[in-house]
């Protein structure tokens, strides 16, 4: 029985899931940063999952891990506020491209996605201690 | 002579095929914003048939007992969290059923060799 195997992908996939909350949070954070240490608004960051093999062969487990972290290229809206000393010569100043609306509910998505996992380490937890209960 | 009866050795072999199928099942959830991910899962007779020829103590992982449904969705991932957690609470309960059936003929071989 590879309880352990169970819980090796489960793990992966709590870990993946809080990977893309972390990402979430820190776009919502960032909704009115109209600059960046890169310069220019700050960029949404997006999560790329990946399946992964856990240990080698053909039967290994496949868990998920996040493959790389992208960032959202598509241009935010433009404000007029001329005062802020990151507008330009016609006083626009570029917002950050961050909808949200759309961060919570990929935050929803998530955290559904983090409970599922949860549920599947119980079941397994409950079907590892019945089996030790052979022993008694 | 086999110690172990023959309804014990196909409910051990069983027992492998349900734990491999709870880390497919296990592997599906964890994959179910992947995109490009296609759920697995096994053909329980096939994968019995399988564990039960080889006599080998490897999980069954032949791809033709492997069976991959065909609703893609926009992301080209088919998992239905729902349906798998569904699948994976049926499977656990097979698991302890067997597991149940397994205890107590173990229970009847040991309570017929011992003494007293």
């Amino acid at each position: 029985m590879s309880v352990e195997g169970i819980f090796a992908v489960a793990n992966s996939a709590l870990t993946a899931q809080s990977q893309r909350m972390t990402l979430i949070a820190q776009n919502l954070a960032n909704v009115d940063s109209v600059n960046s240490p890169e310069g220019g608004p700050y960029q949404r960051q997006i999560a790329v999952f990946e399946a992964q093999q856990l240990g080698a062969g053909a039967g290994a487990a496949v868990g998920v891990k996040v493959a790389q972290v992208v960032k959202d290229n598509a241009p935010g809206a433009e404000i007029f506020d001329p005062s802020n000393p990151f507008a330009d010569e016609q006083g626009l100043v570029k917002e950050p491209n961050v909808n949200p609306v759309f961060e919570m509910v990929d935050l929803m998505q998530a955290s559904r996605s983090y409970q599922a996992n949860l549920s599947v380490i119980q079941s397994a937890n409950t079907s590892a201690m019945k089996t030790l209960d052979l022993l008694k | 002579m086999e110690i172990l009866r023959p309804e014990q050795q196909v409910m051990q072999a069983a027992l492998q095929v349900q734990s491999a199928r709870a880390e497919l099942l296990a592997g599906n959830v964890a994959n179910a914003d992947t995109p490009g991910y296609v759920a697995r899962d096994l053909k329980f007779d096939a994968a019995l048939d399988q564990v039960m020829n080889s006599r080998s103590q490897g999980a069954p992982t032949s791809s033709d007992s492997v069976i991959t449904p065909e609703n893609l969705n926009f992301d080209h991932n088919d998992v239905d969290v729902i349906q798998q957690l569904a699948k994976s609470s049926d499977n656990s309960f097979s698991y302890v059923a067997t597991l149940k059936l397994y205890g107590d003929s173990m229970n009847r071989v040991i309570s017929a060799t011992s003494s007293s």
